[in-house]
């Protein structure tokens, strides 16, 4: 009973989400044992935006738990293993770069020893496209409270880049939209009620990442 | 971060306490930080720490003779967002500007043209002609190991005109508290790159 009334509770505490995945495949695959992949966020100079690394790392988490389970290098990981080939001045940027890349022989050798089948790029982020209302707490001898109304709306889109290492292709695009408005009323006590936008953009990402790489006929 | 860049790109290597004539070794390399700024996000209106450094780094021969400098400039910056307070932000992009600078040092060591002589096993010029150049241009092990001006002068009255501009430009030796400044900004950078891994041979 206190399980079903917490649940309750956390649900009702949570926005609503809105979410649209898109999927773009322009060849077939495939893992095999021993492959593994990454996931690496866009930081490439002279752009000034960067993937949050709390994104990446949930993409990252997401692909490795759960049925089907793919072998993921963290992406510092991979990122020590093959400096400095994709630091933010020296990463490619575009998959036909590649090829000429691995033709670095460490370079190669060492994304063999990782067993690196695909490169998965994040590029975007989340951001507070809107805000209102006012909220005003106030803490006296008798006691504390706030009274007010706060609003507001996120919104997280991303789009992830998959590239074969093996023939240094594009092997699809899918993109990730969620947009959520949070509120914050409060009658003495605040009660957030939080629209977990990037958290729903991550998980809808991971999921359908994985039904593309595993080539599922769903995805 | 210097004994994994010296991992990377030397069969062997080894670190010397100062800048000194040595049969043990081929070359010498001495790395400086020449200048560094920061700026935090409320500074700059955006989301990131910023960290822009200038490293030189002094080729010398075994005989300490300067053969030449190369200096990289480097930039690193960390989202606000993905670290809380500014202490771990400003290190989260101290250590991607020195990331920036040891691989721009890697890619690009080979196609240097001082990089290039100094490894072929170039010796540098006598010391007697460069001393006065070195001094000038370096703020930190060459001023530990200078005398001080006015030893130089006395020492150098009754020789040849290289002597004499040798004394005329040799500068105030880096003491106190600026020399302590200059080596606690060093170490600190340098531990804050403790982590970076760079891709061994």
């Amino acid at each position: 009973m206190k399980f079903i009334f917490t649940l309750c509770i956390t649900s009702f505490l949570f926005g609503c989400v809105n979410s649209t995945i898109q999927q773009v495949r322009e060849r077939e695959t495939g893992i095999q044992m021993g492959d593994s992949v990454v996931v690496i966020g866009r930081s490439n100079r002279p752009s000034h935006e960067e993937t949050e690394i709390n994104f990446v790392a949930c993409v990252a988490k997401d692909l490795a738990k759960g049925a089907n389970a793919l072998n993921v290098v963290s992406e510092q990981t991979f990122k020590d293993q093959t400096f400095p080939w994709f630091e933010p001045r020296t990463a490619p940027i575009k998959v036909n770069e590649l090829p000429k890349l691995l033709e670095h022989r460490l370079l190669a050798d060492r994304l063999s020893e990782l067993g690196i089948k695909y490169l998965i790029w994040l590029d975007g982020k989340t951001q507070r496209t809107s805000s209102s209302g006012s909220l005003a707490c106030s803490v006296s001898p008798g006691g504390a409270g706030c009274f007010g109304f706060l609003t507001w709306e996120n919104d997280a889109s991303y789009e992830a880049t998959i590239w074969d290492t093996d023939d240094g292709k594009t092997v699809g695009r899918i993109s990730s939209d969620a947009d959520g408005t949070s509120y914050m009323p409060a009658i003495v006590v605040p009660i957030p009620i939080i629209a977990r936008v990037q958290n729903n953009a991550c998980n809808s990402m991971a999921k359908q990442l994985k039904g593309f790489l595993l080539n599922n006929a769903s995805s | 971060m210097f004994n994994r860049l010296g991992e990377g790109l030397f069969s062997e290597y080894t670190v010397l306490e100062k800048l000194a004539s040595s049969d043990s070794v081929d070359a010498i390399l001495l790395p400086e930080i020449m200048q560094m700024q920061m700026a935090l996000p409320r500074q700059t209106r955006s989301e990131y720490f910023e960290v822009w450094m200038r490293y030189r780094f002094n080729f010398y021969d075994n005989e300490a003779n300067l053969i030449g400098s190369w200096d990289l400039p480097a930039y690193g910056k960390a989202n606000q967002n993905d670290y809380r307070g500014d202490d771990a932000g400003l290190k989260a992009a101290a250590i991607s500007a020195c990331r920036d600078a040891m691989a721009f040092f890697s890619l690009n060591f080979q196609s240097e043209a001082v990089a290039g002589r100094w490894a072929a096993g170039e010796k540098g010029t006598p010391a007697i002609l460069t001393k006065a150049e070195n001094t000038a241009e370096s703020t930190t092990v060459t001023t530990a190991d200078e005398k001080p001006a006015g030893d130089t002068a006395d020492n150098t009255a009754d020789n040849t005109g290289v002597a004499q501009l040798e004394a005329e430009q040799v500068p105030e030796p880096v003491t106190g508290a600026k020399e302590q400044e200059t080596k606690e900004q060093k170490t600190k950078v340098q531990e804050q790159a403790a982590a970076i891994e760079p891709l061994a041979e």
